[in-house]
């Protein structure tokens, strides 16, 4: 994924007037609630008859009945028991760890390679190469060289949050008007304002684009490295019930995963992202609601 | 803080040089600093190769250049990278076609392509490796996981830059055709292909960074060749050299790709106007 642009298609494409007096079922139709929901359902339509197809895919019910299971800590069968937030806890420390070092520093290297051009020269190519790395790299070469301890996870969230950090907020800095800093040379404001106002303040927009992004790659390497090199949290969870030939476990884990990093992404990280960007822009990564 | 200096032709010719020396200083400071940065990113390989880890768990960078060199003469690289790159080829096809019918129903009317926009929106924020992990068991180990994952997680981003290109396309333009009795078929060739054309390439683009992404990802869950497996199985044997070397060549030949062939047929294409890039859904 490069550095992200504006705001894609699905624009003012059909110019028809909308009818005047909508009836209510009209509006329903109409409403971004409903349609979302339609979307989902959409979706879990699709998997719901992939799963009629092909018997090895668990279907919905399926599924749902095995996580109730495994979040009540009931019996599977035989010795196997539930775990549900023993794993799910474990994971969204070493999440957490790894965003609160990992943006941080991202951060700091987007800044610098923004403002400076010696920094630029010095780290931009680093960073590409970062960014250049798939995920999976990462998450194999954290199990290695940290086996099966905590550290391996985090430092693979880690190294994939930088470069998207760097990237983005480097962007930002670069998209600053000229005019402004050239003004605010000329009228002697102090580095320090300077920095906090015009650097952070006109950086901040593509800052949480950048943020959005490294929340969602980072959760996806997460998953990876625990896959691969651990013995806990959810990505070992997910693997344990595929050795163990319990599919529902295993799509129930998956599904967790991804319903986890949505409501993050929605509840918390899209409306940052849109208030950042109220004061000049619109925001990357979304469609348009309006209409 | 500045003061205004009386300004005479010789104090002119002799700023302007002093000007032109510092813009050249700034410019060789700029390539110094440069390679700088790559000379610290492989000395800290080395040091950290040396110093902190094992060559078992960090092989210093020339013994991945020379594994590296090995692989693409030793190892069946070709029979392996035409495996992988085929199935990104051929899923990256079959999002282009679903991308047009996708298309079609975004122009057909407005609660479609909410619909549809919200419904790529969601494919989107899952995280890739769920397809990768899903496809083990949905498809097993299949060739066409990979091929299948390609298209999924393509389609949105050239869905979205087709849609963008149809607004761009100049309303004036399809009015005047219209009025000359141009026909449906010849106003879509004329008219609306070449002047999305350049949206959808951008879009391609984008998409094919993500794509060939979620391809080797895939192979290395399941597949019984390619790159991927065998990155896999370099993992699996502790043959960290081994690793880095088929995941640098892969990764190079597919930055190359990327950069070089696709942005020079966008650049080539948009010699007659100004440029459009991506957009990410």
């Amino acid at each position: 994924m490069g550095a992200p642009q504006d705001l894609g298609g699905f624009g003012p494409f059909d110019v028809r007037p909308t009818a005047e007096g909508a009836t209510i079922r009209e509006r329903l139709l109409r409403s971004p609630p409903f349609i979302g929901l339609l979307a989902l359902a959409l979706l879990l339509l699709i998997w719901q008859w992939i799963a009629w197809v092909n018997t090895r895919v668990p279907g919905i019910d399926e599924i749902v009945r095995f996580m109730v299971t495994e979040m009540s800590g009931g019996s599977h069968g035989g010795a196997l028991t539930g775990e549900f937030w023993a794993p799910l806890a474990t994971s969204m420390q070493r999440y957490a760890v790894g965003l609160a070092i990992g943006v941080p520093i991202g951060a700091a290297l987007g800044l610098l390679i923004g403002a400076f051009r010696w920094a630029r020269g010095l780290f931009n190519d680093t960073v590409l190469v970062l960014l250049a790395l798939p995920a999976v790299v990462w998450a194999f070469l954290a199990a290695l060289w940290f086996g099966l301890s905590a550290w391996g996870p985090i430092l693979a969230v880690v190294l994939t949050v930088v470069p998207f950090m760097a990237v983005n907020l480097s962007a930002g800095v670069r998209n600053i008007e000229p005019g402004l800093i050239q003004m605010s040379r000329s009228f002697d404001v102090p580095f320090g304002r300077r920095f906090v106002h015009l650097l952070f303040g006109g950086s901040l927009p593509s800052g949480f684009t950048g943020l959005r992004l490294a929340f969602m790659t980072g959760w996806n390497s997460l998953l990876i490295v625990e896959w691969f090199g651990a013995t806990s949290g959810v990505g070992w969870r997910a693997r344990f019930w595929y050795d163990a030939l319990r599919y529902p476990g295993f799509v129930g884990w998956i599904f967790l995963f991804v319903i986890l990093i949505t409501l993050l992404d929605r509840l918390l990280l899209s409306p940052l992202e849109r208030r950042a960007f109220r004061w000049n822009q619109q925001p990357t990564l979304t469609f348009e609601e309006e209409l | 803080m500045s003061t205004v200096s009386t300004v005479t032709p010789g104090s002119v010719s002799e700023l302007s040089a002093r000007e032109l020396r510092r813009a050249a200083w700034s410019r060789w400071g700029y390539r110094l600093s440069v390679v700088a940065g790559w000379v610290v990113f492989v000395g800290v390989w080395y040091l950290v190769a040396r110093l902190v880890l094992t060559p078992q768990q960090l092989p210093q960078p020339h013994v991945v250049a020379v594994e590296a060199w090995d692989v693409l003469r030793l190892r069946e690289f070709g029979g392996n990278f035409q495996a992988s790159i085929l199935r990104v080829a051929a899923g990256f096809l079959l999002a282009l076609l679903l991308s047009v019918g996708l298309g079609l129903l975004i122009a057909y009317s407005r609660w479609w392509r909410r619909l549809l926009g919200r419904v790529l929106q969601f494919v989107v924020s899952i995280p890739t490796v769920s397809f990768a992990v899903l496809s083990l068991i949905v498809l097993g180990i299949s060739p066409m996981g990979p091929i299948l994952n390609t298209m999924i997680v393509a389609t949105p981003y050239i869905t979205t830059n087709l849609a963008q290109g149809l607004t761009g396309v100049d309303r004036r333009l399809i009015v005047m055709s219209e009025s000359f009795g141009r026909t449906r078929a010849q106003i879509i060739v004329g008219v609306l292909i070449p002047s999305s054309l350049l949206s959808i390439l951008g879009g391609a683009r984008l998409a094919f960074a993500v794509a060939w992404r979620v391809a080797l990802l895939t192979e290395i869950f399941a597949s019984a060749d390619g790159i991927g497996l065998q990155i896999r199985r370099s993992f699996e044997s502790y043959d960290i050299q081994g690793m880095l070397a088929w995941a640098l060549l892969f990764i190079v030949i597919m930055l190359l790709i990327e950069n070089l062939v696709l942005r020079q047929v966008e650049r080539r294409l948009s010699r007659w106007r100004t440029p459009a890039t991506g957009v990410a859904p």
